[in-house]
């Protein structure tokens, strides 16, 4: 009885559109929620490593003197610790995940402009 | 007399999915005794407790299971607020449970595609994953993560689901109804599924009570035990609950019982999402559990009673924090229904009761 019930169900699926999506031909869909991967606008960054601090993967690393921000993508989990955390609001989190890689590397963004700089300018 | 021989049974063996190893003694094909050992991908949760602070940890206790991660992380926030004494939000409890029984919704699809998979049944096994895809679809849309989904801490939910959006979800589920009604018309009356799943692996009332088994394992054994009558949390709003029991106490009713709590667990949303009071979805938490302050919570897990226990010693980190879960409660149970199974059935036998091996592994 049961075989009949699930034969009309694999009748009717012959029918249908594919449950599934031919990735990587078809682009998968993201929605406006999903966690894909961490960003940072690094000018508007005051390296302050909140964000280092709180990571529970330890997936990002800030440099003051050096002025850098890196994160390691493949480390983060994606639990939004950072994003939540930041007290200037530069991080977001994009839908697209981190593109595959043979290698783990740092992602690193160097800050160029500055409080420095600014500094220097209100002075002027 | 036949002579008796031992058989070694995993950690790894194709069909065993779990890291669990079994010195099968038999006789002939008989089993006669099970003698199981676990220990293989033991994780060292309580010492990694004193290194990560208190919010922090639930990213931890999230990944102790894969299918009940938001369940862990429910539980965890739980047991932390008592400790601490935080009043959670009454629309963050609300969200907790319809989360939690979603993530019951997909467990127990997961659960019946992989019985059906297990005895050979494909066509089954993929009908019930394309359903389980939209419970996953719903969480990635609601919380941004199909399997972990970060939502829950100390204090409440991390993200509000808008009321739009709940009855999405309600939608979701109830046009699922009508698939997953045939689906389970063929799970239990289809004559290839009943005659592999029919008598194997009985267990009895007494048995299940002496072996402290729990969750559908026991309620399929006839034992009306499940955490959420004592209304828990958000559990407390649901105007009845009655658990889902079975007296086969077989593989069947183990099936049973799984499939009904599907249906049941969709009645909880429906419920929940009908009565959802608006409001803030998380309160700012400050300061640390107090010095030699101790709590402990229950919660009803897919697979049974899940306990909680912390610590804390008046710093950020705790200093003791333990989980009993259920897989490791019914590995009595387990050794018990091989006891005098047939050999071919042993893969079939420990599947039925839902295993997760990693999980026990804290
Ligand atoms: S918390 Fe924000 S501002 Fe501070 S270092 Fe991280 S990204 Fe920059
Ligand atoms: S999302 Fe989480 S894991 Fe990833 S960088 Fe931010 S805090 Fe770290």
């Amino acid at each position: 009885m049961g075989s009949f019930v699930l034969g009309g169900v694999t009748f009717g699926n012959l029918f249908k559109k594919p449950a599934t999506k031919m990735y990587p031909v078809v682009a998968p869909t993201y929605t406006a929620m999903t966690k894909g991967s961490i960003v940072n606008d690094i000018e508007a960054c005051s390296l302050c490593s909140i964000c280092a601090k709180k990571c529970p993967s330890l997936a990002i690393n800030v440099d003051k003197p050096g002025k850098t921000w890196e994160i390691d993508p493949f480390a983060c989990i994606q639990c939004y610790t950072c994003v939540r955390a930041c007290p200037k609001d530069c991080l977001t989190m994009l839908a697209q995940y981190t593109a595959p890689s043979t290698t783990k590397e740092y992602k690193t963004l160097v800050k160029t402009g500055g409080d420095d700089e600014k500094a220097v300018a209100a002075a002027e | 007399m036949a002579e008796r021989t031992v058989i070694p049974f995993g950690p790894q063996h194709p069909v065993l999915p779990e890291p669990i190893h079994f010195d099968l003694v038999v006789e002939d094909e008989t089993v006669v005794e099970a003698i199981p050992q676990i220990g293989f991908v033991h994780r060292g949760l309580e010492q990694l407790v004193k290194k990560k602070d208190y919010s922090t940890f639930v990213s931890v206790t999230e990944r102790i299971c894969g299918i009940c991660s938001f369940g862990h992380s429910l539980g965890y926030s739980q047991t932390i607020e008592i400790l601490m004494g935080i009043e959670v939000p009454q629309r963050a409890e609300y969200l907790r449970v319809i989360l939690h029984e979603l993530s019951r919704v997909h467990s127990h699809l997961l659960w019946m595609g992989l019985a059906a998979d297990a005895f050979g049944f494909e066509n089954l096994f993929m009908q019930c994953w394309r359903i389980r895809e939209r419970i996953l679809d719903i969480f990635e849309a609601t919380t941004g993560g199909r399997v972990i989904l970060s939502a829950c801490n100390v204090g409440g939910v991390y993200h509000d689901i808008t009321n739009e959006e709940l009855k999405g979800i309600v939608d979701v589920l109830k046009g699922m109804g009508n698939e997953y009604s045939k689906l389970t018309k063929t799970f239990l009356n289809d004559g290839s599924v009943k005659s592999r799943l029919i008598g194997v692996g009985y267990l009895s009332k007494q048995d299940a009570i002496d072996n402290c088994v729990v969750g559908p394992f026991a309620r399929a054994s006839n034992v009306a035990e499940d955490i959420r009558c004592y209304g828990f949390g958000g559990y407390g709003y649901l105007s009845a609950f009655e658990p889902i029991v079975c007296e086969d106490g077989d593989g069947y009713g183990r099936a049973k019982v799984r499939a009904l709590e599907v249906l049941q667990s969709i009645d909880i949303i429906v419920e929940l999402v009908s009565k959802i009071p608006d409001g803030e979805v998380m309160v700012k938490v400050k300061g640390s559990p107090e010095d030699g302050s101790v709590s402990a919570s229950r919660l009803e897990q897919p697979r049974g009673e899940c306990f909680y226990y912390a610590k804390g010693n008046g710093s950020k980190f705790l200093e003791r924090f333990r989980i009993r879960t259920p897989t490791a409660q019914n590995i009595g149970g387990m050794t018990k229904i091989l006891q005098g199974c047939d050999i071919a059935d042993v893969p079939l036998n420990i599947l039925t009761i839902d295993p997760c091996i990693s999980c026990t592994e804290r």
